[in-house]
């Protein structure tokens, strides 16, 4: 009977001491980082030299180049993909608030806005990257032909965008300027397209029986619907949102004035608005 | 009074007693052959529910008359392949324990692994094919089984087992000790079982195995009529998961056992698929013998199940899983149709140079490192820091979906031998089960806030709207963000069934035949009570101001009546010759998992909702001589107005999907062969063999219901022909079996072929086929024109066919012998499976249930994607060569 006892407890042992699926603590793994810490500052240029310098692929149709030369950005990213309305792509700007330059980097990753921050400093490694033009906008990408076969730049991997950025410090919204849209639309788009604008006026949908942002009825080929809205000021701007945004059921009031905040972006030679979060709708 | 008691102990002492002392060399190798096989098949048994909740349906039937070859040798020789009986669901097949049906009254299954780890006490069990008269029931379509827990039937003494393996678990101890019957009518029967693995050593990477099994039996023998027995058992098992994925995930890992469940953590090893299962059990038998003619058995069993399955889960984010289709080299490169020179064809156009660098690169991350492959639980951890700095919800967390069941069953038969050659029996189960369904947060994953919200409704409505609270008393009594670890997320319901069953079968020998006829009816009711007020399926007041429950609050209530009667004969005709035969009609009531539309969100029950007609029929022919005992049977049965029901995230619409079938008709044919050759007195040769299909027998209807809009869609779903998934539909095999100087050595050969994949049904909505309008082989899409008539018809042709896999042969061997050490038995027996490593041999999976297609928002066709789903389909392999050491010592 002893030995019965011995088997017993020799076995009930062993069964109580090795739970397997716990012990998982949360804060030990902060020195985990998603983005490449062996990255070393060096060639850094500027958003408008490199746009400069492949301006003729931005602005023509379908077109990109590979970047050859061993150079980096250094600037601030000022929009992610929260809220829907970019797809996987961010914004990031450098340069001063009175000189600064605005490009896209398209990443292959869903909710780019859970790794970073719109406020975030970061070094951008070109060297391999692709750039050319959406819509005119100058982006950082990897070719692609859409199902239409048309060739354009499109989104790199994630692990190619994530292997060429380093952070810089902690996110800093201050640094992101918000401009009046009277300020910036009649100076040069190519510059200028990227940066985050306030505008005011009402809004107008694109189907009067439709009285929201995106009304999936209402999506273009891009699933998107384009709306108007009319400056106090004087004239018009195009409000562009994705039926997928977080926000695409949003209420629109007939004439009244809101105040909205976004990325003004070209669409080929005039501008466009994109609202990132709700909170970019004030009303 | 008393002699008769002290006869009737010494009648229950002679079983356990001759069985520990009065072994004979062949009783020895027989018993020992007979544990091999009931080891093996167990094992498989209590694994077999690995994988219960990754979209395959893994259900095992365990069938095992002794009087018939194949019957009783399938279970242990293919269960390797997750063979099922007549690839019936398993809710064909009844299991009883000490005369009470045990089957879960709300999915009418029987998880075997809720027995695992305690075989020595579910040794004696008496096992009736479809067509069997047996003394606990009415044998279901797949056969049923009845444990015997009785402890005076235990045999008596002390044995340890030790097990090795390179399967699921790697080790495993069994202690056993039973008392027999002593003089003074008790009999006390004990076993506890532990079995293990961790992540390094369990045959799958990713998964670990942590069991501890226990079951006690007490037994009264009051005289000699009455006695009681109460048995209580319980295996608390934690163990981890395998998930299906496609075959370049297989690739790509050069591995068929590759596990995206799986990541690494701060350099740890860890699962996100962990199952938490326990179900105590008491189970209470009272035996009265009223006389020599008559006897009741009566049994009441209660039992709690505590069950849950962790998931990961991702708000607003990136979908984690490693294998999620976008992270796929071919997602970047159209491999199923590129360019060919040969032939001219061109390919897919999209295929161009800098597609072949993306899936290079691809390729690359896949492969340079384990941990690329897996999911990175560092990099989710991160996601929800940046989160938590924002103030904004979890981008990650895992889940825990519970399923509870508190569960009470009486069944009382009543046994009556009215002549030598006459019996009747009459029997009733009544049950009641109460169904707990709920998730809760099983681990923030470090993040500080996260809402009782669905975020795949935000979109459709506005952040904040009523529509996106999982539970509208949420936004009236309580802040955002007020969910922690522990709180019930997203639903919480309960399902309550109760049947009664009535039964009665009559038996009886006249010339050569024997002959039996039973019948039965039941009822059943049921009824959903939810706890959460979905706000896209909230409570409302309708025109007459009475409150309608939606989703909160209990349901109205099903009823069901049902029954059935079945007949069969057997002749004995001469010279060992038979024939038996048998027929039978039912109806069944639903069963309430299958009864409700989306009952994580709402009340209502499936529209079409009738019980499911079963026509069965079996004739066989058996040879019993010598020298050779062969059984033939072949057998038909038709199911009508079935109710099938599964949810999945459905990626075409962002959203979880509800789909209930109903109309669904099926058809199951087969034969089955088994011949056992008694070459020499040593040496016998068993060979055995089925071909069998089933099929949809025509289109069944569909309800579909979609999480982030709430509304019920109606179609059509293009099944007809499908067939059955997970088992393959045609086995060979042949046994060699020689024991000789208590040796027991077997080799078998397998071959499995014809292995179905679970078909998806939302690929052949006929809404998806028309929009889709998918060409068949020869170019011609679903929708034509009639030549003649000019109308517009469908070409079923083009409707894609079910997935498959692949079968093969596999190669197994057993070698067991007894020694006697300090004077007392011990048996050591190896079993090598899959002795040739092939891994090519497909076990089941599914298909993915989305488009090649994107989808708008607006509900039309968008760009076709680079990737092909339905070459994509996902599946499980079988292991490859594997083994089983057990060593076993009896004092």
């Amino acid at each position: 009977m002893k030995k019965s006892y011995i088997l017993f407890t020799f076995i009930l042992g062993l069964a109580v001491s090795s739970c397997q699926d716990s012990g998982w603590e949360d804060d030990v793994y902060t020195n985990y980082t998603i983005w490449n810490k062996t990255l070393l500052e060096h060639n850094v240029i500027s958003i408008q030299e490199l746009k400069s310098k492949y301006q003729g692929y931005i602005t023509g149709q379908d077109m990109f180049a590979e970047i050859t030369t061993d150079s980096m950005l250094r600037g601030t990213v000022i929009c992610t993909d929260d809220g829907g309305n970019l797809t996987q792509q961010l914004v990031l700007q450098d340069g001063t608030k009175q000189n600064p330059g605005f490009i896209i980097i398209g990443v292959n990753m869903n909710a780019l806005y859970n790794y970073i921050q719109p406020g975030q400093e970061i070094l951008f490694s070109l060297k391999g990257a692709f750039i050319g033009g959406y819509g005119q906008n100058g982006q950082l990408g990897y070719p692609t032909k859409n199902a239409k076969e048309r060739e354009r730049i499109g989104r790199m991997s994630q692990q190619d965008f994530w292997s060429r950025v380093k952070f810089l410090g902690t996110p800093d919204p201050s640094r992101i300027d918000t401009l009046d849209f009277d300020a910036v639309k009649n100076l040069n788009k190519d510059q200028w397209a990227g940066c985050i604008v306030r505008v005011r006026g009402t809004i107008t949908t694109v189907n009067p029986e439709h009285m929201v942002l995106a009304s999936p009825e209402d999506a273009d080929d891009g699933n998107g619907v384009t709306n108007t809205i009319h400056l106090q000021g004087g004239g018009t701007l195009a409000v562009r949102t994705s039926t997928y945004a977080d926000f695409a059921s949003y209420p629109i009031k007939p004439d009244h004035v809101y105040t909205i905040y976004g990325v003004l972006s070209r669409y080929v030679d005039d501008w466009q608005l994109g609202i990132r979060t709700m909170s970019d709708i004030v009303e | 009074m008393r002699k008769k008691h002290q006869l009737l102990v010494l009648t229950f002492l002679a079983a356990p007693l001759c069985y520990a002392q009065t072994e004979t060399d062949t009783t020895v190798v027989s018993k020992l052959e007979e544990e091999i096989h009931q080891e093996s098949s167990s094992f498989v048994l209590s694994e077999s529910q690995l994988g219960q909740d990754d979209d395959q349906t893994v259900n095992i039937i365990q069938v095992g008359s002794a009087n018939n070859v194949y019957t009783s040798n399938i279970g242990y020789q293919w269960s390797p392949v997750r063979f099922k009986f007549r690839a019936y669901d398993s809710r064909y097949n009844d299991v009883y324990m000490n005369g009470v049906l045990v089957n879960n009254i709300e999915n009418g299954r029987f998880n075997y692994s809720t027995i695992g780890g305690m075989n020595d006490a579910t040794r004696n069990q008496d096992a009736a094919s479809p067509f069997e008269d047996n003394s606990f029931s009415i044998a279901n379509m797949g056969g049923s089984n009845n444990y015997d827990f009785r402890a005076s039937l235990m045999p008596a003494g002390h044995k340890v087992t030790v097990s090795g393996a390179n399967r699921n678990y790697t080790l495993r101890g069994i202690y056993t000790y039973g008392t027999g019957l002593t003089d003074k009518g008790w009999a006390f029967f004990g076993t506890i079982g532990y079995r293990w693995a961790n992540m390094q050593t369990a045959a799958v990477r990713g998964t670990f195995y942590n069991s501890l099994a226990y079951f006690l039996s007490v037994q009264k023998v009051f005289n000699d009529k009455h006695s009681l027995n109460l048995a209580t058992w319980g295996n608390p098992t934690e163990r981890a998961q395998q998930g299906a994925s496609t075959d370049e995930a297989y690739w790509l890992a050069n591995d068929r056992q590759y596990n995206p469940y799986w990541g690494y953590q701060n350099g740890k090893m860890r699962s996100s698929r962990v199952v938490n299962n326990f179900e105590p059990t008491a189970l209470l038998t009272w035996d009265f013998k009223i006389n020599d003619k008559m006897k009741l058995t009566t049994s009441l069993i209660g039992k709690y199940v505590k069950y849950s399955a962790t998931r990961l889960q991702y708000n607003d984010s990136q979908n984690p899983a490693p294998d999620y289709w976008k992270n796929f080299p071919s997602a970047q490169y159209d491999v199923w149709d590129v360019a060919d020179v040969e032939t001219g064809d061109e390919g897919n156009r999209r295929n161009w140079d800098y597609a072949v660098d993306a899936w290079q690169e691809s390729y690359d991350y896949w492969t340079r490192s384990e941990a690329n492959r897996q999911i990175d639980f560092d990099r989710l951890y991160a996601a929800n820091r940046t989160n938590n700095a924002l103030g904004k919800d979890a981008a990650y967390f895992i889940t825990a979906r519970h399923n509870d069941h508190l569960n009470f069953r009486l069944g009382s038969t009543f046994d009556y031998s009215i002549t030598k050659n006459l019996k009747w029996r009459v029997g009733v189960q009544l049950g009641t089960n109460k169904g707990m369904h709920y998730q809760t947060i099983d681990d923030m994953m470090g993040a500080k806030y996260l809402s009782n919200v669905n975020n795949y409704a935000i979109g459709t409505y506005l952040p904040g709207s009523d529509e996106t609270y999982y539970n509208l008393y949420d936004k009236l009594y309580t802040s955002p963000h007020r969910l922690t670890e522990g709180d019930c997320f997203a639903y919480d319901y309960s399902i309550t069934v109760r049947d009664a069953k009535a039964w009665t079968s009559i038996s009886w020998d006249k010339g050569i035949g024997h002959y039996f006829a039973s019948a039965k009816i039941g009822g059943t009711d049921m009824w959903r009570v939810g706890y959460m007020n979905n706000g896209i399926c909230r409570n409302y007041v309708d025109e007459n101001g009475h409150e309608v429950k939606f989703s909160y609050g209990k349901s109205k209530k099903a009823n069901f009546l049902d029954g059935g009667a079945k007949l069969g004969a057997t002749f004995n005709l001469s010279k060992g010759h038979g024939i038996t035969l048998g027929a039978g009609f039912e109806t069944r009531a639903p069963f309430a998992s299958t009864a409700f539309v989306s009952p994580e969100m709402n009340n209502n029950f499936v529209k079409n909702l009738y019980n499911e007609k079963i026509t069965t029929a079996e004739l066989g022919y058996r040879l019993n001589n010598n020298w050779l005992q062969l059984n033939v049977t072949g057998y038909y049965s038709r199911t009508f107005d079935g109710t099938e029901w599964q949810n999945f995230y459905f990626d075409d619409v962002n959203s979880f999907t509800y789909v209930s079938l109903t109309d669904v008709s099926k058809s199951y044919y087969g034969v089955e062969v088994g011949a056992k050759f008694k070459i020499t007195s040593s040496f016998d040769i068993t060979a055995m063999g089925t071909w069998s299909d089933n099929q949809y027998n025509h289109d069944s209807k569909c309800v579909y219901t979609i999480s982030t809009y709430g509304t019920e869609g109606h179609d059509i779903c293009r099944n007809k022909g499908m067939r059955e998934s997970g088992t393959p539909l045609s086995v060979y095999s042949l046994a060699l079996n020689y024991r000789i100087n208590r040796w027991y050595l077997s080799l078998i050969g397998n071959y499995y072929d014809r292995i179905y994949l679970s078909y998806s049904p939302c690929l052949r909505y006929g809404q998806a086929l028309r929009s889709l309008n998918p060409e068949d082989e020869y170019g011609i899409p679903y929708i034509t024109t009639d030549p003649v008539t000019g109308l517009q018809v469908t070409n079923d042709r083009a409707i894609p066919e079910q997935s498959r896999g692949n079968g093969g042969f596999m190669l197994d061997a057993s070698i067991g012998k007894q020694i006697t050490v300090a004077h007392h038995p011990m048996s050591i027996n190896l079993t090598l499976t899959n002795i040739l490593n092939n891994r090519s041999i497909c076990t089941g999976g599914y298909e993915q249930s989305r488009s090649n297609y994107s989808t708008n928002k607006n509900g039309t066709q968008g760009n076709e994607r680079i990737y092909d789903f339905q070459k994509n389909p996902k599946k499980f392999y079988a292991q490859g060569f594997n083994f089983m050491l057990n060593i076993n010592y009896r004092f």
